[in-house]
């Protein structure tokens, strides 16, 4: 029986090619984008899967506030470094812990330098314990207790000793020393979110002075920021167990500091990636919420590529009534009716999943182009248990969307089906038909709506005012290079217009937070704080709104003066700018007079945070970053100048340069990734609305062969009865216009919310969207209206 | 083996209710050859239907073998109708996508015979009907009077006690008719009950007792000859 039922679905696709080709092309474009969703979600929730012990392994996260501020959960990934300590004074049920500090620093071979190349963690032996990243050679059980040690992976060993045997040597770590190599790793697997070069012994960090670690950027061990704890339970112990002491050394952490309040809690190192938006956080992986989207975006895709083969299906069955009615005239029962249309759903499906697998190699590149930070973070596999999923989900597509029409058509009466229906119902003129149609046209139009939102979101953030001019400055890292030094001789590079220096690289990503001190009370208030040069705010063109610049010779009796914007002004809870001149502030300790305020400029996130108090302090040995402003002409010349006076000034570092604007733009690689997906999403449902649509417009046509003959014959012209036969379709647009833009807007309107700066919807934008519905769908349907009208009536008549 | 009391269909739309059977009381017995005829809306495709087990009656007695079948379930009828009836239809209903072969084997499928007696049985059909050389054949390959010849086979494959036939000749010329009246003539003899609707007089003498339709009733009865 199933050789027959094959038979006939392989003859049906056969002859009928167009539908077939409708059908399966549909159905794979829909699979092909599910196939990569689900590429993309078992990569990101793959990670951290290879660790024998991953399942009893927990990182510790925290976060801290003011005391006078509340504070519900855990939003940093690093914990204090003195916290792995107490805990295990405190909890017989933990096997091991590990504290990582990252580390970034030239490594030096005798005469050879390494600079900054590679990126490494100062870890506790407990870490090689409870990790399963593997051992090549050396002494696992302690080559990570003494001072000065050094693990390499096996990639660093071959790239600094050339092949050669590395265990026994020594390596100089910036300023760190020399550090002795005490064993070889594996290079750390893609899918961990821990990645490493080398790993130094903590206990290194334990023999250094104050000093020595606050060039490290520890400043006690106390600090929430700089390091990361795991922990390794035992086979008895529990998570529960470990949050009870968390929750204590929380409460212990909140009284031994005078201003601050902490939390602590346990997060399993399954639940690391994808990321939960921490910050401080290691690894690179997608938020949850985008995952999530991705996944309703390939289900939203799926069930409209399932739609068409429902719509197409049922359009098909009045041309297979006969076929039903002989079958069932002869003894076919419901369940082989059902039967014979699953098999053939299920062909098509298979076929589509064919297909689909060759849309999908066309699918991996385009994803991974879509923006260069996709392919840093997804690794698309080819695996053969991705293939398996593929190919159930292609049965269970065709299954799905097989068994709807298949009941449909299983109820036929034989004597009505046999008699070529006429007096079938076909879902009462074809009501669910339209309905679906009208959901994929609805979908489209929310999917382009919401692109062109998002687009025009994003060129406004980008065009925005930010309070200075970025235009034509380079960033460039001075990485201990005198700004004296290198500022003299850029300024003799033809080009360069002006050199300023900051301590804070702003608008790039960084970010120094101080509490501030002010007025009679000591209030208190979080601000940013940077150090520059006493041009850069007319570098920057960043104006004055009160007060004057710092004077040439700040110097020459220490600090004094301190520049803030105007919203730290209001904070002071002064009324207008210039009210706060002459007041003090005391930033890290220092009692500075207010001698400026700028008018606010954007120095974070541009996308989301909003404008805090700022302080702008003098002070010539924190220039960490300089700023160059180039005139518009030439500036590769300019660049290539630049590079030559870095080489001959520092040739043991790399040149960190970057354009202000770039790194502005790339501070929304999520956004821009997140548009480029619903675009390309977009497109795709579109496409299957508009192969949904085709197929109910060749139904519909195909039907009306003998109404337009009759109609032409009387007399009807041709745009009439393109009209005529259109008209129908036109609605279907209009009902979901009318479905799509209020619900667009609204949703719109709630998620811009969101911005610091953002846009209205207009009805130009909501115009376009309906537009290219419209104008597709249209042309959709009278490519086939079209010539239906155009046909020899006598034919047309004849046929029927 | 068939006896009606009573049968009525009635069509029903919104708005116009026609009575296509009017208390019709027909029997038929075993072996028999009958032939309804009538004009046009007489109501003789709608007996053919209900008798066929393939439209239930409005109200009235349908017995086949005894059994009252008028108001069993689809599923049941659809069980009776698989085991004892055959179809033959003017427009031979023949599926598009199976070939000759395959179309004549069809009812076997759903009587679930297996495949070798399928074979065996399907070949000597073919061969009786004289279509072996267009086995693989679709039916949009063959003339009239071959699809009707491959109908009559598929009809008669699992060995039917009744065939209904509807307007088998309908559609071909009068070699073909001829043919395929001569082939039912002889199933016939052979000891099949076949009761066809035919305008034809012609046709209807092939028979051994014609039933006359008016306006949804039997008006006359004549017997041509008596079967054995």
């Amino acid at each position: 029986m199933l050789i027959n039922y094959l038979n006939i679905a392989v003859r049906q696709l056969l002859r009928h090619k167009r539908f077939s080709a409708l059908n399966i092309f549909g159905m794979a474009a829909g699979m092909s984008v599910c196939m990569l969703v689900i590429m993309a979600v078992r990569d990101q929730y793959g990670y951290d899967d290879f660790h024998a012990n991953g399942e009893r392994i927990y990182r510790i996260i925290s976060a801290e506030a003011d005391k006078n501020q509340p504070l519900q959960k855990a939003t940093h990934a690093t914990a204090p470094l003195s916290l792995l300590e107490v805990i295990q004074d405190h909890s017989p049920y933990m096997e091991a812990g590990a504290r990582l500090v990252s580390m970034g620093d030239d490594f030096k071979i005798g005469e050879r330098v390494f600079p900054n190349e590679l990126g490494g963690y100062a870890v506790d032996q407990g870490f090689l314990d409870m990790f399963s990243f593997g051992w090549e050679a050396g002494n696992h059980s302690d080559a990570l207790t003494q001072p000065r040690s050094v693990v390499l992976t096996k990639t660093t060993a071959r790239r600094l000793f050339s092949g050669s045997p590395a265990i026994g040597m020594t390596v100089q770590l910036g300023e760190m020393g020399d550090f002795l190599i005490t064993g070889i790793l594996p290079d750390p697997p893609k899918r961990s979110h821990i990645r490493f070069d080398y790993l130094i012994s903590y206990p290194t960090l334990q023999s250094m002075s104050a000093e020595e670690l606050s060039k490290l950027g520890i400043n006690g061990f106390d600090e929430i920021w700089r390091g990361l704890t795991y922990v390794l339970l035992t086979e008895k112990g529990s998570r529960a167990m470990l949050d009870q002491t968390l929750a204590s050394q929380t409460a212990s952490y909140s009284v031994r500091s005078e201003k601050m309040h902490y939390i602590f809690q346990s997060q399993a190192l399954m639940d690391v990636m994808p990321s939960r938006d921490l910050a401080n956080e290691i690894g690179v992986g997608t938020p949850h919420v985008v995952l999530y989207f991705l996944m309703a975006l390939g289900l939203v895709i799926l069930l409209a590529a399932c739609f068409n083969y429902v719509s197409l299906s049922l359009a098909r069955s009045i041309k297979r009534a006969k076929e039903i009615g002989v079958r069932k005239v002869f003894g076919a029962a419901k369940k082989d009716v059902v039967r014979q249309f699953l098999t053939e759903a299920v062909l098509i499906s298979l076929l589509a999943f064919v297909l689909a697998v060759g849309f999908l190699e066309l699918l991996i590149p385009a994803f991974y182009n879509l923006d260069p930070f996709v392919s840093t973070i997804f690794q698309l596999e080819r695996s053969f248990s991705n293939y398996l999923i593929f190919l159930l989900m292609s049965l269970l597509v065709g299954l799905a969307a097989g068994v709807f029409p298949a009941l449909h058509i299983a109820g036929f009466q034989p004597l009505q089906a046999i008699q070529q229906l006429k007096n079938v119902r076909l879902f009462s003129r074809m009501g669910l038909r339209k309905t679906l149609v009208t959901l994929q046209l609805t979908l489209s139009l929310v999917f382009i709506l919401v692109v062109i939102i998002v687009l025009k979101q994003q060129n406004h953030v980008l065009n925005a005012d930010l309070g200075q001019n970025i235009e034509n400055i380079v960033s460039v890292q001075l990485q201990g290079l005198s700004f004296d030094k290198f500022s003299q001789r850029a300024m003799q590079v033809k080009g360069v217009e002006s050199v300023s220096s900051t301590s804070v690289a702003i608008l790039a990503g960084e970010n120094n937070e101080e509490t501030a001190i002010f007025g009679e009370r000591n209030d208190s208030m979080q601000v940013g704080q940077s150090f520059i040069s006493q041009n850069f705010l007319q570098n920057m063109s960043i104006p004055l709104v009160a007060g004057v610049n710092f004077p040439e010779d700040n110097y020459s009796e220490g600090e004094q003066f301190a520049i803030v914007n105007e919203t730290a002004t209001r904070q002071m809870g002064f009324p207008k700018p210039d009210a706060a001149l002459g007041s003090s502030i005391v930033a890290s300790g220092v009692p500075l007079s207010i001698i400026g305020v700028t008018k606010d400029f954007h120095h974070d996130n541009i996308w989301f945070s909003p404008i805090k108090p700022f302080v702008l302090r003098n002070k010539s040995e924190r220039a960490y970053n300089a700023y160059l402003r180039l005139s518009e002409a030439n500036q590769r010349e300019t660049l290539a100048s630049l590079h030559a006076i870095w080489s001959e000034l520092s040739p043991q570092k790399n040149w960190y340069g970057f354009y202000l604007e770039e790194r502005v733009y790339n501070m929304a690689k999520f956004f821009r990734m997140g548009s480029s997906i619903i675009g390309f999403v977009g497109f795709l449902t579109i496409v299957i609305a508009c192969l949904g649509l085709l197929g109910m417009v060749v139904y519909v046509v195909e039907g009306s062969v003998k109404e337009v003959g009759i109609r032409k014959v009387l007399g009807a012209g041709e745009a009439r009865l393109v009209w005529q036969l259109s008209k129908g379709f036109l609605l279907l647009m209009c009902i979901a216009v009318f479905i799509a833009v209020p619900l667009t807007v609204f949703a719109a309107d709630m998620w811009l919310n969101n911005f610091l700066m953002r846009i209205s919807v207009e009805v130009e934008m909501v115009a376009l969207g309906i537009s290219i519905v419209l104008f597709l769908g249209l042309l959709t349907v009278m490519s086939q209206t079209y010539w239906a009208a155009r046909a020899n009536p006598i034919e047309a008549i004849k046929n029927e | 083996m068939i006896r009606t009391n009573k049968l009525v269909k009635v069509y029903r739309t919104d708005e116009v209710q026609t009575t296509a059977l009017n208390a019709v009381d027909v029997s038929i017995a075993e072996g028999e050859f009958v032939a309804v005829m009538g004009p046009s809306g007489c109501g003789k495709s709608t007996l053919l239907n209900v008798l066929g087990m393939i439209d239930s009656p409005s109200s009235g007695e349908y017995f086949f073998n005894g059994e009252e079948i008028g108001k069993l379930p689809e599923r049941k009828r659809s069980d009776v109708r698989k085991h004892n009836l055959g179809f033959v239809f003017q427009s031979f209903n023949l599926i598009d996508e199976l070939t000759v072969y395959e179309n004549i084997e069809l009812p076997m499928l759903y009587t679930k015979v297996p495949a070798a007696q399928r074979k065996k049985r399907v070949e000597e059909l073919m061969e009786g009907m004289n279509i072996m050389h267009r086995r693989n054949h679709f039916p949009q390959q063959l003339s009239g009077g071959q699809q009707q010849r491959v109908a009559v086979a598929r009809a008669v494959v699992n060995k039917p006690k009744l065939i209904l036939a509807d307007e088998p000749t309908g559609n071909l010329d009068s070699q073909n008719g001829d043919e395929v009246m001569k082939i039912l003539a002889d199933l016939n003899a052979e000891g099949t009950t076949i009761l066809m609707v035919t305008h034809s007089q012609y046709c209807a003498e092939f028979g051994n007792r014609i039933i006359r339709m008016l306006d949804g009733q039997v008006v006359t009865e004549n017997v041509i000859r008596q079967y054995l």
